[in-house]
């Protein structure tokens, strides 16, 4: 319902078809790319032209001669796939620790805050570096450093949604009934948060996109040749004064899927709370 | 005598998609000087937008379609936004429901009174502003105004809150003073002062009141004249005797008759044993002590009434009684077992012998699920196979008053009344040895309020329903209970059968209680001629 009330808005509706076209991408990227993203051809082919054999590259070529469109619907599946993975995966730490904490309060709530806390007072990007460079760079890692460092953001949001909502009476109803604590966190307390838990989730896979891009950029990302846009800025940093679409559309790719989801998660903010005032 | 406010034919449009297409359609009224006129009626009324109409300061999506409204003859429908803001404070004061909401919290309430004339009086000198700020303090009988008008709202009582209200109501000794529900919210001895205090004024300054009240018991203490509203529309106005005891309309004679008479209703003593005995139980928040060695039983198939005002300890009582909160000391004995000491697997098995009716009846339902699920899992949890549990659940939601095809809605589909008819068929689906209800029937409008408690008392002479029945009204006390357990600062200062309790109270708390529920003499009054009339 609070979807189809939120698309309803122009802006959240381009924020979602931006989103579905690189999910698209991701997902039929072997239909849609024209080329293999691997193959070299002819290197610095300029965009919207021809190589010397009369093939046409929309957005040019690498200086391996490998096709710009091909490898970002091709890095699409793979900042799809890790972003999506790694979110849910925080999700799920998130939102366990949450509900124990804000359900439980006392001794549980403290430590779990405790250590949310100690985690948050890191910044981010040095406790990416430090888990890619001691576990070294392999998707599974890219989860486990996201997971590491989004969960407690998320933990903190589920928690205070948790205790407002173990304060109404329905929870006290099912207390009285000998329901049990984990039924209690499932059916009557996670299922009233999830409003601003799933606008908090489009920007967060957005976040996390980013910061795979980053890692990537880095060289922390997904191991050559893998197709991934914070790679290809990083390959084409070097000659990016002479050849600059080689960082453009990369770029454009990262920030046009960061502001779809944006776009969505404000639509599904303002959504919500016209849904609550109706 | 001409009239402070006079309203015309006034049409006030609510925005597309309501349930209904005015929220105030075509009323007309006056107040005149000295007078106090009431508006009454339940929710969704019109009573509220009505008065903030007068104010120029409808809602939000709200608009006023046609219609006048001339003060002191002059049409103000049309005047610019600023002249209405000067007139505002000064010829037309408001007074609101919560005095704490109505009140800046970070600032003190003597600079608060002092602002009033800051803005309609630039040119006063600060020492007259601070003298005048003192004197409608100790107008307002305010104890030691010097040292209260340094304190900050959370430091005085909410009694206390709303007279800093009214003085800043009343600073410039406005022509019409419009009250909306400002004693709803306040214990009822506070509120008998209250309504003192606003006669007084009246009597001495000879403005015009008009007062938004739902309680027909303030009616008959404060009204000169009353306005009976229903979906926006006036279906009455007359003298306070003519509505109150010869009411023309159907809807005015409905509402009358719904209001809970402080008459206890007589019921037989079955000497029945006690299923809920509750020895010297205490509740303790670090040094304050909530509840003080209550000890009373509740015979099967009886109902005990718990009454205070708030703070009394009453709802920490029934919590601690459903171990929602682990009680300080003292026994809570159900089937013999004490209660206040199960340990947590014994205590989750007799959990379902003693169930909540709760207060809100939006906050005590989950959005999420639907009737049936609730009342099943219920059934389920009190030791049924969930075959036996549906078909439990469509019983007793017949049981309750609502259509079968309930059990597959969620709880927005329904009503403030029906949801606590929900909310009364959960407990029950426990199969319970009690049923503790926290101001059950608090928030509901007298016409279901009496529905529900109608329901209640059915159940309980069908299947030997036993009830504590937590309330701050003494009136619904007397309707639902045998005993009444009356509580002050944590204790059980009288203890008794309801009859004598409201009739002959031997405490002087209880008789001031008595004394101070609303429209107690008219009640007096009617109840003599029903008797007559029998």
């Amino acid at each position: 319902m609070t979807l189809f009330r939120a698309l309803r808005r122009p802006t959240a509706a381009f924020g979602a078809v931006v989103v579905v076209i690189w999910v698209a991408c991701a997902l039929f990227a072997g239909l849609l790319a024209p080329y293999d993203p691997l193959i070299s051809t002819t290197a610095l082919v300029e965009p919207f032209s021809r190589g010397p054999d009369g093939k046409l590259f929309l957005l040019g070529t690498d200086m391996l001669g490998r096709d710009i469109l091909s490898r970002l619907i091709f890095g699409a599946r793979t900042v799809v796939l890790w972003a999506g993975l790694a979110t849910a995966t925080a999700y799920v730490v998130g939102i366990v620790g949450g509900l124990a904490a804000g359900f439980y309060r006392g001794a549980v709530d403290q430590i779990l805050s405790f250590a949310a806390n100690v985690i948050l007072s890191f910044p981010v990007l040095v406790l990416y570096i430090l888990i890619i460079v001691t576990l070294g760079s392999s998707g599974a890692n890219i989860v486990l450093a996201v997971t590491f460092a989004s969960a407690p953001a998320i933990f903190r949001i589920v928690r205070a949604l948790a205790i407002e909502i173990r304060e109404q009476d329905f929870v006290n109803a099912a207390i009285t009934q000998g329901e049990g604590a984990i039924r209690i966190m499932l059916f009557d307390i996670l299922p009233n948060a999830t409003g601003p838990l799933v606008v908090d989730a489009c920007l967060r896979v957005g976040y996390t996109a980013i910061t795979i891009g980053i890692l990537g950029f880095l060289g922390l990302g997904l191991p050559p040749p893998t197709p991934d846009w914070g790679t290809m800025v990083n390959e084409g940093r070097a000659m990016a004064m002479v050849f600059p679409y080689l960082v453009i559309f990369p770029c454009l790719a990262i920030s046009s899927l960061m502001l779809g989801l944006s776009l969505l998660a404000d639509g599904l903010r303002e959504a919500s709370r016209e849904g609550s005032r109706a | 005598m001409t009239a402070i406010v006079e309203i015309t034919d006034l049409h006030i449009a609510l925005p597309k998609g309501a349930d209904r297409h005015w929220a105030v359609e075509a009323v007309s009224l006056a107040v005149a000087p000295a007078e106090i006129l009431c508006v009454v009626g339940e929710s969704g009324s019109g009573k509220s937008v009505l008065a903030s109409a007068i104010m120029g300061a409808l809602p939000r999506g709200l608009r006023r379609a046609s219609g006048n409204i001339r003060f002191k003859g002059e049409e103000i429908t049309r005047l610019p936004e600023s002249r209405l803001r000067a007139m505002r404070g000064r010829d037309v004061a408001m007074i609101f429901q919560e005095p704490m909401a109505s009140l800046n919290p970070a600032i003190r309430v003597g600079r608060q009174i002092e602002e009033v004339f800051e803005i309609h009086a630039p040119a006063m000198a600060g020492a007259e502003r601070t003298s005048r700020a003192l004197d409608l303090m100790r107008e307002m009988r305010l104890p030691e105004p010097a040292a209260m008008a340094r304190r900050f709202p959370h430091q005085l009582s909410g009694g206390q809150c709303q007279r800093v209200v009214i003085a800043m109501a009343l600073a410039f000794t406005p022509a019409l003073l419009i009250a909306d529900e400002p004693t709803t919210a306040l214990d009822v001895t506070t509120q008998a002062r209250i309504l003192d205090l606003i006669r007084n004024l009246r009597a001495e300054h000879g403005q015009g009141i008009l007062f938004v009240t739902h309680d027909f018991g303030v009616v008959a203490d404060i009204a000169d004249r009353v306005a009976v509203m229903r979906h926006g529309r006036l279906v009455e106005i007359g003298a306070v005797e003519q509505v109150l005891n010869d009411p023309r309309h159907d809807y005015t004679r409905q509402l009358l008759a719904a209001v809970p008479s402080l008459t206890p209703r007589v019921r037989a003593d079955t000497g029945a044993a006690p299923a809920l005995r509750l020895e010297g139980v205490s509740k303790n928040f670090g040094t304050v002590r909530a509840v003080d060695d209550v000890t009373f039983e509740v015979p099967r198939g009886g109902t005990v009434a718990i009454v205070g005002e708030s703070g009394s300890g009453k709802s920490t009582l029934a919590k601690a009684v459903i171990r929602l909160l682990e009680p300080s000391a003292g026994r809570v004995l159900v089937e013999d077992a004490d209660f206040a000491r199960l340990g947590r697997g014994e205590l989750m098995r007799r959990r379902r012998l003693v169930q909540m009716i709760f207060q809100d009846p939006h906050g005590s339902l989950n959005p999420n699920r639907t009737v049936g699920d609730v009342l099943t899992r219920a059934g389920v949890l009190g030791g049924l196979a969930a075959g036996g549990a549906r078909a439990q659940a469509a019983e007793l939601i017949e049981l309750v008053g609502l259509e079968p095809t309930a059990l597959q809605r969620r709880p927005a589909a329904f009503s403030g009344g029906q949801r606590q008819r929900i909310g009364i068929a959960r407990a029950l689906a426990m199969r319970p040895a009690i049923v503790v209800a926290d101001e059950s029937v608090s928030a509901l409008d007298v016409s279901v309020q009496k529905q529900v408690l109608e329901l209640l008392d059915r159940l309980q002479s069908r299947g030997g329903l036993t009830m504590l029945f937590i309330t701050h009204d003494l009136r619904v006390a007397a309707q639902i209970a045998d005993r009444i357990a009356v509580m002050q600062r944590g204790r059980i200062v009288e203890f008794g059968r309801a009859v004598q309790i409201l009739l002959s109270p031997e405490h002087p708390y209880t008789a001031e209680l008595v004394a101070a529920a609303p429209g107690r003499a008219w009640q007096a009054r009617r109840a003599m001629a029903s008797t007559e009339t029998l």
